[in-house]
Formats: C-alpha cells, structure tokens, sequence
C-alpha cells in the first residue's frame, strides 16, 4: 500500500466543509424537495412558473446557493470515494480530472439556468 | 475516522445514497437547463415528470435524500455534538425517523 499517495494537504478542511455544506445541505434539500415535490408537484411545473419564481431574488439566490453547495458536497464525496478506492496514481489523477471537468460543465449548466436565463413572461 | 460500531450498514448506505443523489443531481440540472432552450423544450422535460416511471424514480429519489439528510445529520451530531455518547440510540432513531418519515412521504407523493 502506498501510504504517500496523497499531497501535504491532510484533508481536514475538506473533513469540515463536507459535514458544513452537509449541515447546510440538509435544510436547502428539504425545502426544496418540500417546495417541488409536497406542495406543488414537480408534474404541475412550467416555463411560466419557473420564470416568474426565478424573477424572485430570493429564489434565485436560493437555488443558486443550493446548486454550489450541492455540487461542491456530491463533488467532495465523489473524490473522498476515489482516494479510497483508486490506488494508482495516474488512474487517480485521470478520475479526478473527469470529476472536476464533469462538475464544472454541471455548473456552467445549473449557472445558466438559474442566473443568466430571465426572460419577461407575459402573464 | 469510520470507527464507531454498528454503523457499518450506515457507512455503505450514506455511500450508496451519495453516489445516487449525484448521479441524479446531473441529470436533474441537465435537465433543468432546457429552461435557457424555451418554453416548448423546458415544458417537453417536466411533461416526462408525469409518467409512471418517474413516479417510481420519485420514490427512490425520497428514499435517498431522507437516508443521506438524517444519516448526514447523525454523523454530524457524533463528530460534534454529544452524539458520541449515544452511538446507539443516535443509530436506531436514525432508521426510525427515516422509516416513518418516508412511508408518511411516500403515500403523500402517490396519492
């Protein structure tokens, strides 16, 4: 076993940030999940629905904080399952790298959705 | 790190329900990006969210968040809280309030 196959970093910010953004997490899904899901349906959802929710600034900053620490938690917790299961060095390197690219075009994505895509409906 | 007795099942199931919740969350933003496309491309996604197998994917989807969120929140209370006192009775709450608030959840989302 290799035992110096990670850098100098000993992983203790990421150990906190990951039960931070969980603790973070676990009120951010809930509602959410509560909004789409228990009180409205995600089946009655629409353009104009949307739209006009993501008018709100609040709901935008809402669903674009969730988004960051969604992804930086399932980021996390991905890389923690590849250090833990992937012991060759290049192997772990090439995963990370598809990790972190994968994630930041899901970003790009989310980003795009959440934030730059505001266009007036006619009500 | 992952030391505490009986907690074993939990580990694997926070892992599992992880890598689930991730996959999902891909799919989901990919899917809620086809708001930038238009109406007809977002409203074409959420008409899918009414067929029966996504009611089915619905469900599992709950399962997951409910066992990571409680689960999370476990883990949470042994490495900062008090919880560590109480590995046990922290352990077997966790399944029960998970059980009763997904069978509560799950016959409101079928209904």
């Amino acid at each position: 076993m290799n035992l110096n196959r990670t850098t100098s970093n000993s992983g203790a910010i990421e150990w906190y940030l990951q039960r931070i953004t969980g603790a973070i997490l676990f009120f951010q899904v809930l509602f959410h999940f509560g909004v789409y899901h228990f009180v409205e349906g995600v089946g009655n959802l629409s353009y104009d629905v949307a739209i006009s929710r993501l008018a709100n600034p609040w709901w935008k900053a809402f669903e674009f904080s969730f988004l960051i620490f969604a992804l930086y938690h399932g980021m996390s917790g991905i890389k923690m399952i590849i250090d833990d299961y992937i012991t060759s060095r290049a192997w772990r390197l090439a995963a990370l790298t598809v990790l972190y690219i994968g994630v930041f075009t899901i970003f790009i994505l989310g980003t795009t959705a959440i934030i730059v895509i505001h266009k007036p409906v006619e009500m | 790190m992952y030391k505490w007795r009986g907690g074993m099942l939990s580990w694997i199931l926070h892992r599992l329900s992880g890598v689930g919740l991730m996959i999902f969350l891909i799919i989901h933003i990919e899917g809620m990006f086809s708001i930038a496309k238009g109406p007809e491309a977002f409203n074409k996604v959420i008409a899918t969210y009414n067929t029966p197998l996504f009611k089915v994917l619905e469900i599992f989807l709950f399962a997951a968040i409910m066992f990571h969120a409680v689960n999370g929140l476990r883990i949470i209370l042994l490495d900062f809280a008090s919880g560590s006192r109480y590995p046990k009775p922290l352990l077997w709450s966790t399944y029960i309030v998970v059980g009763v608030v997904f069978l509560v959840g799950a016959y409101f989302l079928m209904v």
